[in-house]
């Protein structure tokens, strides 16, 4: 996403002539924007958790993970995004507004497509001590467990990583300046 | 006398932007030829000195840090850090959003409706949960004598009140409460059709305290 504002502002010309390969120009950009998204992420969690009291503190301490390997692996995904098109910021509303509302809700495992499914299943897995269970019957949800939710997730992130490195590093941007 | 920077290309050049990239920005004076530069200022040759003679290239006074291609990716880092604070737009959508949600969850906190016991069934209409559990309670109290005080329809309206709450139960899965209220339930109607004798009785009167 920041690709396109960087091509805006006319700066990405300038990262380009740096003497930096365009993997560490890009691993660079991701790094850089963790500090924002997690923390607006897991801050902005943990001050809703916080307002609400006991049961949101109970909260806040199962289901950080789930938010943290969530937000890791949708900042690599919009990452990409950023780097394969050039509109990425409609293009990364509309995957969230409908792919994964509607895939992330749809019966058997065409949900399995989405990143918000691992997310809820590390919830669900977390939660399962405290007796709170999957909305629908397990045979229509069909829920992975925790440690396979975490894997699929960094997995994910680290997927992602490499496809926007490898494409970042072959694109060539015109009208920059 | 001119103001500006002069990039002189006979000796190793370090750019600007390169040498904000891979360390501290050197303060010194870079000689090239027969001009003289620093950070500010050039001047030109004098005409004093001897022009033929060569002059070694002198890039700053201190010494010169090799440029390194990690520091220069973390101050990348820290550039594109910066650089995204200045979204100011987004980021202040992000904190309206987030100070809006915080809001609704402080008047949920306050006004205590973080459990269940507001929820009415049948939804909307019917009554709330610590209605249907405040019934049951004036029930079991009632219970406590041998026989049955209430006349039978005044009992079969506490009666539709359990069921209620069986139901809700039902449909909450919460199984297990509802197996054991299932179980008290039977008691007390056997303590209503028959008085607080056998086995049933005695498990309504653990159960409500009879």
């Amino acid at each position: 996403m920041r690709w396109a504002a960087s091509a805006n502002r006319g700066s990405l010309l300038w990262l380009l002539t740096r003497p930096l390969p365009r993997s560490s120009i890009y691993l660079a950009k991701f790094v850089a924007l963790l500090p924002w998204s997690l923390g607006l992420n897991l801050g902005g969690f943990a001050i809703l958790c916080l307002a609400a009291g006991a049961p949101g503190r109970k909260a806040l301490t199962l289901y950080w993970p789930a938010v943290l390997f969530g937000s890791l692996a949708f900042c690599s995904l919009f990452h990409l995004m950023g780097a394969c098109f050039r509109r990425a910021a409609i293009v990364s509303l509309v995957y969230s507004f409908f792919l994964e509302t509607i895939l992330g809700n749809m019966p058997g495992y065409m949900k399995r497509i989405s990143i918000s499914f691992y997310t809820r299943c590390l919830m669900f897995d977390e939660a399962g001590s405290l007796g709170v269970a999957p909305p629908q019957r397990p045979s229509i949800y069909l829920p992975v467990d925790g440690p396979t939710a975490v894997w699929v997730l960094v997995g994910m992130t680290l997927t992602f990583l490499l496809i926007g490195t490898v494409v970042f590093a072959r694109t060539e941007y015109q009208d920059l300046t | 006398m001119t103001r500006g920077r002069v990039a002189c290309f006979r000796g190793p050049l370090i750019a600007d932007s390169w040498q904000a990239m891979a360390g501290p920005r050197k303060h010194g004076t870079l000689r090239c030829g027969g001009f003289s530069m620093s950070d500010q200022t050039v001047s030109g040759p004098t005409g004093l000195e001897p022009a033929a003679a060569p002059r070694p290239v002198l890039l700053t006074s201190r010494p010169v840090e090799r440029p390194s291609t990690w520091r220069a990716w973390w101050y990348l880092v820290r550039l594109s850090v910066q650089r995204q604070s200045r979204s100011h737009q987004m980021v202040w959508v992000a904190l309206i959003l987030l100070g809006l949600t915080a809001t609704i969850i402080l008047l949920n906190t306050a006004a205590g409706r973080w459990g269940m016991n507001h929820y009415r069934s049948p939804r909307g209409s019917g009554p709330r949960f610590d209605q249907y559990l405040q019934s049951i309670q004036g029930f079991a109290m009632a219970c406590r004598g041998r026989r049955p005080r209430w006349p039978s329809g005044r009992l079969a309206a506490k009666l539709e009140g359990v069921a209620g709450t069986l139901g809700l139960l039902h449909i909450l899965q919460l199984d297990r409460v509802r197996r054991v209220h299932e179980l008290s339930v039977a008691g007390l109607e056997h303590v209503v059709r028959d008085g607080c004798a056998g086995r049933r009785a005695r498990i309504a009167g653990v159960y409500f305290g009879c």
